[in-house]
């Protein structure tokens, strides 16, 4: 910035400070401007101040983080001993010393979801998350604080994040045990479809732990993932033969399966180890089933007539008790039937009316058609009085599968 | 060595081609060294509250919270005892000393100031006072800004521009927030729109902050968390909000100034332990309430985290309302910026905790509500709508709240002006005997353009083929001194009336103006042009041809000084003796404007 002389009346240029304005004959100079030196000397002060303030700085800086983590050591130390209330005082004044150091706000969160003060949590924990969105840990936090709070879409969410994040040390030991928290998690009722994802994603990952087994296992029959269910059973009973909870289970499967003779079989075994009622219950309807089911292997082909026209009659009488739950003989049915049911009562009647003729595969074929169609026009009779004949309902569910 | 001589000559001398930097260039330089200085400053000055705040109030020896009622007072103490017998020029707000140093003293601030402040708002501030660093901050800049001004021998009119350059630099590193310093300093400072001083404003605020974030890290003041607004039936609470805060803010300046105009009128030897008696009563306050001593920047934090509850929220509010306008009446150093904030956060967070109890559709988080009482609260106090509204936004890094915001913002500044005429800065003015301009008081005052004094029609035209007798006849029946001829279309020149009289004298009376007279050409003017540009035309041509932008050609009117002098309602006197010459010659009495 060169020096130059400005008149302060006219504001133009002259050449020297001692002359007069040759434009307004005025004689008032102001110098303007700054020779090289002058300049120069100004970078200079400056590069001296700016070192100055960086050794200001730094010294300041490595006081703040000195102070910043005797807190946080003193919080942690705190926190583990279950004081809350001083581990959160601690970390906040951990966190006055530097804002921005995410540790100390995990930690402050940590010590606030503890103190359960979860709107301030999440603020903390979110502000983390924005910043490093895969974390596990933090994800991980705000799914039990959601968990916590009730809002359960959002803890699965985050679950789910968590479970997929980044961790350090145990990886997968993390992941498991995330996924069996969601499981719990998705136990409340509705969650069925979540639940059955998240025990198929698990299966993949089966933990060792047989109680861990045992309660898959029976989460795995409630939402109807039978096939994995009876092969989990299985595992575990090939490791202890005489495990009564694998052996009803796997009957259970087997039973949900069709599979009535091996379900007949786990049950029988199961009985061996514990008797019970409800056991036997469920044996006395496995053989009334077995007995009933024209399907089964190993009959022969009268066996099977008569089988399919005992289905038939049992079809009919089913259908006449759905339609007049009362049994009130002199009460006729006040709505009329629906044509497609009527239909086939009439051929049901029909099947049975007068001889039977004779065995052969194609009369069994279409007896057992008579009958599962006469049970598909009833059913919806049937749901609201509840199933009348529980073997037959077995049977025609098996037919239909 | 040569080598660098010879880049600094090249940078600040003329070569043979021609300058290398020409004057704007030159002061954008300037603007940026001012920034880097006073970043720097800055710098060290936050360094110094924070690392005074450890020793005094967040010592870690053991035993040290029993002297936390005493440190407020000390520190009060002797900033002022500083003020009082070392460094006087550090007393007062900086906004009111850098306006004074623009409008009274051509931007010189002695540098001895920036010391001043340095020291005093070092003492106040980091023994736990309630005030903010922002205000001194922005007195050191500008006053770093003037003793470069003078280092570099600037004009005067670029020294009266070089402390607000300062004040924003200074204000911008204080604050972490460019932005509102660049606003804030024309809304407070300037007290204008100045565009020609807008970039180098901008430069060296932005220069101060990339320097405090070199040193002090990127970290902004608040952590502020992920924002949602939720109904939009909330914006009657955000403007419920605007009036709670516009009239506290009121109240605030109302009571505040007249605590300190009570003071004032004590002698000064007396008010020498008032800052130890508001520290000492900071301090207790403090030991029960830490969260009010100091700046409070955490507790802002805090309340932007839903840490408090509301109800401890208001009451910390209040405290610090209570202890700010104490230590404020008191003299205590420190500024006003930082407490504002802190109260305007209490409210809308408060204010938020009540409604979410008590309002039946959803409410937004607390954060929300928080930055809208931040906003509130400032523009109530500092009048500053601009600032209050892209500061939030600069905190927030967020769209999102900004219509609440405005709302808000614009309700308080509306209750706050009802209540209070003036701002908080501007009463403190008015007590210390200063008339300092306000951009209120600027906008009250419109500029007069050229149609609001202008002649619309065309009695002072005539066309170049009249007599000279013609056109003094002309001339005699208005109040001006010349007339403008068409002599062609579109085209007008002036003549005078003194030489109408000489040709007429001469025995020219029947001729044509064209044939007789010597007419000058004159210039155009535009009916949206300010008066001021018109009447600088005027000093030069006694009569001007108002014609419109699209069609220069067409005449829309005429204007005179005659017409300006009635546009601000001047009265002209009759002359005293007969006037020769254009500007000075008879002209009728004036009508009354």
């Amino acid at each position: 910035m060169a020096k130059r002389y400005i008149c302060l009346v006219c504001r133009n240029e002259i050449a020297h400070p001692n002359a007069e304005c040759p434009y307004c004959k005025a004689r008032s100079v102001i110098a303007e401007g700054a020779s090289p030196r002058i300049l120069g000397m100004v970078f200079g002060v400056m590069a001296a101040v700016f070192a100055v303030t960086g050794f200001y700085a730094k010294s300041f800086k490595a006081e703040r983080s000195t102070r910043g983590q005797h807190h946080f050591g003193v919080a942690q130390e705190l926190l583990a001993e279950g004081n809350h209330a001083n581990a959160i005082k601690e970390y906040r004044n951990a966190l006055s010393y530097a804002k921005e150091e995410p540790d100390y706000r995990l930690g402050l969160a940590r010590a606030l979801f503890e103190d359960e003060r979860y709107a301030e949590t999440e603020n903390h924990l979110v502000d983390l998350r924005s910043q490093d969105p895969t974390s596990g840990i933090l994800n991980y936090l705000l799914a039990q604080l959601a968990a916590r709070e009730g809002r359960l879409d959002e803890a699965v969410s985050y679950y789910r994040t968590a479970i997929h994040g980044r961790w350090e040390g145990d990886t997968e030991g993390r992941r498991l045990n995330l996924r069996l928290e969601l499981v719990d998690l998705l136990e409340t009722p509705g969650r069925d479809e979540q639940l059955a994802a998240e025990l198929i994603a698990l299966a993949e990952i089966m933990p060792d732990d047989r109680g861990i087994q045992h309660k898959l296992g029976a989460l795995m029959l409630r939402t109807q993932l039978f096939d994995r269910a009876s092969s989990l059973f299985q595992t575990l009973l090939e490791a202890d033969p005489r495990d009564h909870e694998a052996l009803l289970g796997r009957g259970e499967a087997e039973f949900q399966l069709g599979n009535y003779i091996t379900a007949r079989t786990q049950y029988n075994r199961a009985k061996l180890v514990q008797d019970d009622d409800a056991t036997n219950e469920r044996i006395a309807l496995c053989n009334r089933i077995i007995e009933l089911d024209p399907t089964r292997r190993g009959i022969g082909l009268r066996e099977r007539f008569r089988r399919s026209r005992v289905l038939i009659e049992r079809a009919r009488a089913a259908t006449l008790k759905c339609q007049n739950p009362s049994g009130d003989a002199f009460v006729g049915p006040l709505v009329a039937l629906p044509a497609g049911l009527a239909s086939a009562l009439e051929n049901a009647d029909q099947a049975l009316a007068g001889r039977p003729g004779r065995a052969t595969d194609e009369t069994v074929e279409a007896n057992t058609l008579t009958a599962e169609e006469l049970w598909n026009q009833a059913s919806p009779l049937c749901e609201a009085s509840g199933p009348p004949d529980p073997p037959l309902v077995h049977v025609m569910a098996k037919l239909s599968r | 060595m040569n080598t660098i001589r010879e880049i600094l000559g090249k940078l600040s001398t003329m070569g043979k081609s021609g300058p290398v930097l020409d004057e704007p260039q030159r002061f954008l330089l300037l603007s940026i060294i001012i920034g880097i200085f006073s970043g720097l400053v800055v710098v060290c000055f936050h360094i110094s509250i924070e690392l005074l705040n450890w020793i005094t109030i967040h010592s870690l020896a053991p035993g040290a919270k029993y002297l936390t009622p005493l440190w407020p007072a000390l520190g009060g103490v002797a900033a002022y005892l500083l003020v009082f017998f070392v460094v006087p020029t550090a007393r007062g707000t900086g906004v009111n000393y850098t306006k004074t140093a623009v409008y009274a003293s051509d931007g010189y601030i002695p540098f001895r100031s920036v010391l001043g402040k340095f020291a005093t708002s070092t003492l106040s501030i980091g023994t736990g006072n309630p005030m903010g660093p922002e205000d001194p901050a922005l007195q050191m800049g500008a006053g770093i800004a003037s003793l470069l001004g003078r280092i570099f021998h600037l004009t005067r009119d670029h020294m009266r521009l070089i402390a607000p350059i300062g004040a924003a630099a200074g204000i911008g590193a204080a604050f972490n927030t460019p932005i509102a310093a660049v606003l804030f300093v024309m809304e407070e400072v300037m007290s204008a729109w100045n565009a020609g001083v807008l970039g180098s404003i901008v430069l060296s605020s932005v220069s101060a902050v990339v320097v405090s974030r070199w040193f002090l890290g990127d970290e902004v003041l608040y952590q502020v968390p992920e924002i949602e607004v939720g109904d939009y039936s909330e914006l009657l609470l955000y403007a419920a909000i605007g009036a709670v805060g516009g009239w506290l803010s009121a109240l605030f300046c109302r009571y505040s100034i007249m605590l300190r105009g009570r003071i004032l009128k004590l002698r000064e030897r007396r008010r020498l332990w008032l800052p130890a008696v508001a520290g000492l009563a900071v301090g207790i306050v403090g030991t029960y309430a830490p969260e009010t001593l100091g700046a409070g920047y955490q507790v802002i934090d805090g309340a932007l985290h839903d840490r408090f509850a509301w109800n401890l929220l208001l009451v910390l509010g209040l405290l610090k309302l209570l202890s700010t306008a104490l230590c404020f009446g008191c003299g205590t150093p420190g500024g006003l910026f930082a407490p504002t904030l802190f109260v305007g956060a209490m409210l809308g967070g408060g204010l938020a905790g009540l409604a979410q109890l008590v309002w039946p559709l959803s409410t937004s988080s607390v954060a929300a509500y928080v930055l809208v009482g931040i906003g509130v609260f400032f523009a109530g106090v500092f009048r500053a709508p601009m600032t209050s509204v892209f500061m939030v936004f600069e905190l927030s890094a967020s769209y999102v709240v900004i219509l609440p915001v405005m709302i808000a913002n614009t309700i308080a500044i509306l209750v706050s002006r009802r209540m209070e005429h003036d701002s908080v800065f501007q009463m403190a003015a008015y007590q210390d005997g200063l008339d300092l301009p306000s951009i209120e008081d600027r906008r009250e005052t419109p500029a007069l353009n050229v149609e609001d004094a202008m002649q619309r029609t065309r009695d002072l035209v005539v066309s170049d083929r009249i007599s000279v007798a013609e056109a003094l006849k002309t001339i005699e029946s208005s109040d001006a001194d010349a007339l403008l001829v068409e002599v062609r279309y579109g085209q007008w020149r002036w003549v005078g009336k003194r030489e109408l009289e000489r040709a007429k004298d001469n025995g020219d009376e029947h001729n044509s103006l064209h044939k007789t007279m010597k007419m000058w050409p004159v210039v155009r003017t535009y009916p949206d042009l300010p008066l001021d540009q018109a009447l600088r035309k005027l000093a030069i041509y006694p009569a001007l041809p108002v014609t419109s932008r699209v069609n220069p050609s067409f005449l829309l009117g005429t204007l005179t000084l005659a017409d300006v002098h009635r546009a601000y309602g001047i009265t002209r006197q009759e002359p005293k003796a007969e006037a020769s010459g254009v500007g000075s010659s008879s002209a009728p009495g004036a009508p009354q404007g």
